[in-house]
């Protein structure tokens, strides 16, 4: 079983130090707080919550290094938060992990292509013992040429002859695999053994088409720009391990720390010296997760989506998680989803990894019950979408049942045309007040 | 600039936490963009799925 409390320990008071020493905003936030005592971490819930809002500006930079690399949130609500990642910490990083990784380790290399996510700025190098090539599926030309590179045989010494592994971001990946099934390519064609992607969480239906297409078992990662690392789905717990220079928290509404496989506030610090030009201690993730029970040992943490789309009353009690209506919301064929990569002309569904076009209200809330409306897009007839609707809103029901909720959950779900709801992105709130 | 003494030193502690993971299963540093990393840790999964089928890996206690 891993410990990787020993390297997180070892590393955790100097990263605490060099926070308040070189930035500013921590220097601030930490002004009058015993910060010399967190040593462990345990210690770590005595240093206050850092909110993205307090987050990236001008007094957050330390000063004394140079930029090295420039990368930037997804900013899909609006300005992206440029993250900068200076000389010494790709330094240290490419160091680091030219010795730990051995990147000549295997033989022949194996091949990987790679779609990354190009809004995200710079990639970090990091040393590995796998051939990476990047691509794309952002227009007919490049998709074609992902899907040579996948048939492509290379005969150069010392390197595998075929590409194994697909990586890169959700929707890259599902675009690339759509446009497989349209072009009725069989997977036996290929030689991809694992597919590997990041973005947000894999919901039951893409899982399902992603594996069946493949015939593997795919790999979920949860990352985040502005987080230097962050965790992988492990094949056997079905949850997700944080690599080592991160360490996690799960806490509730008042920033305690959560009970074991309660929901709470996903709460991430990154290690010094993997991040040094933006220290981030104790960051609000903006996301939800809950502590899993464990196959392999390690911590294991289910993540529950985004804060912004769980219905919370008003006492901060979670009654429905993002990654519960979205699952529930994505396995009716009839609900509209936002698209992608629309102008390719290659793939048959542009809205295939798109997000369910939906709304919530709570009409009503008193110490007795709570009235809540979810206004649901359709593609076709609203007439035919009823039924599935009614089913939709008994699995939310039963999902809210499951919390025992002391009040009366009175939930309706109503279809409405296509066009109809303002979009709805990652970070904007899916329930308001009415 | 950091010596290659205190490098040493802490993938020690990094290979060391390695060591004894029956499962392979190495949460493996990337950033979300890290293309060599992806490609590495897809690697890591790959192995221990089909160490998995192959049934040659030891399930350890879970806790």
């Amino acid at each position: 079983m891993p410990n990787w409390d020993a390297l997180r320990n070892e590393l955790l008071a100097e990263t605490v130090q060099q926070a308040v020493s070189e930035s500013p905003l921590f220097a601030d936030l930490y002004r009058g707080l015993d910060w010399r005592a967190v040593e462990r971490v345990e210690d770590l819930p005595v240093l206050p919550i850092l909110t993205r809002e307090a987050s990236f500006g001008g007094n957050h930079l330390v000063r004394s290094l140079q930029v090295g690399a420039v990368q930037f949130t997804s900013g899909s609500t609006g300005q992206p938060k440029v993250i900068y990642r200076s000389r010494q910490e790709l330094d240290f990083i490419a160091r680091f992990f030219g010795e730990a990784n051995s990147p000549h380790s295997r033989h022949p290399t194996p091949l990987a292509v790679h779609l990354p996510p190009m809004q995200h700025g710079v990639s970090t190098p990091i040393p590995g013992s796998v051939l990476s090539i990047p691509s794309s599926v952002a227009s007919d030309g490049l998709l074609t040429h992902t899907i040579q590179l996948l048939h492509n045989t290379f005969s150069a010494p010392d390197i595998a002859e075929r590409v194994s592994l697909l990586s890169g971001g959700q929707t890259e990946v599902v675009t690339l695999t759509q446009a497989l099934l349209d072009l009725g390519i069989h997977r036996n064609e290929l030689a991809v053994e694992s597919v590997h992607m990041t973005g947000r969480s894999l919901t039951s239906r893409l899982r399902s088409i992603l594996e069946e297409y493949w015939g593997v078992q795919v790999v979920d990662r949860f990352s985040m720009a502005e987080v230097f690392g962050g965790a992988t789905w492990c094949v056997l717990c079905r949850a997700f391990h944080f690599d080592p220079m991160i360490i996690p928290e799960i806490v509730d509404s008042n920033g305690n720390p959560s009970p074991a496989c309660v929901i709470g506030r996903l709460i991430l610090s990154c290690l010094n010296p993997f991040v040094q030009m933006l220290p981030l201690l104790r960051y609000d993730s903006g996301d939800l997760a809950r502590g899993s029970a464990t196959v392999c040992g390690q911590m294991a943490f289910e993540h529950m989506g985004r804060e912004a789309h769980a219905l919370v009353d008003g006492k901060g009690t979670i009654l429905l998680t993002g990654l519960e209506i979205e699952d529930e919301l994505d396995k009716y064929p009839n609900v509209a989803r936002s698209s992608h990569f629309e102008e390719l002309k290659l793939v048959s569904d542009h809205t295939i990894g798109g997000r369910a076009a939906c709304r919530g209200r709570i009409l009503k809330s008193d110490g007795k019950s709570l009235d809540l409306l979810l206004e649901v897009e359709v593609k076709n007839s609203l007439a035919g979408s009823k039924e599935a609707l009614m089913s939709l809103q008994r699995s939310l029901m039963e999902a809210m049942l499951l919390k025992d909720y002391e009040r009366r959950v009175n939930l309706t779900v109503v279809p409405v045309e296509r066009g109809t709801l303002p979009p709805r992105y990652k970070r904007s709130r899916l329930w308001s007040w009415s | 600039m950091i010596s290659d003494a205190r490098i040493a030193e802490l993938v020690e502690l990094y290979k060391a936490a390695r060591e004894g993971d029956d499962t392979a299963l190495i949460p493996l540093a990337e950033s979300a963009m890290s293309q060599y990393a992806i490609a590495e840790a897809a690697l890591v999964q790959m192995e221990v799925h089909s160490r998995l089928l192959r049934g040659s890996m030891n399930m350890p206690s879970g806790n």
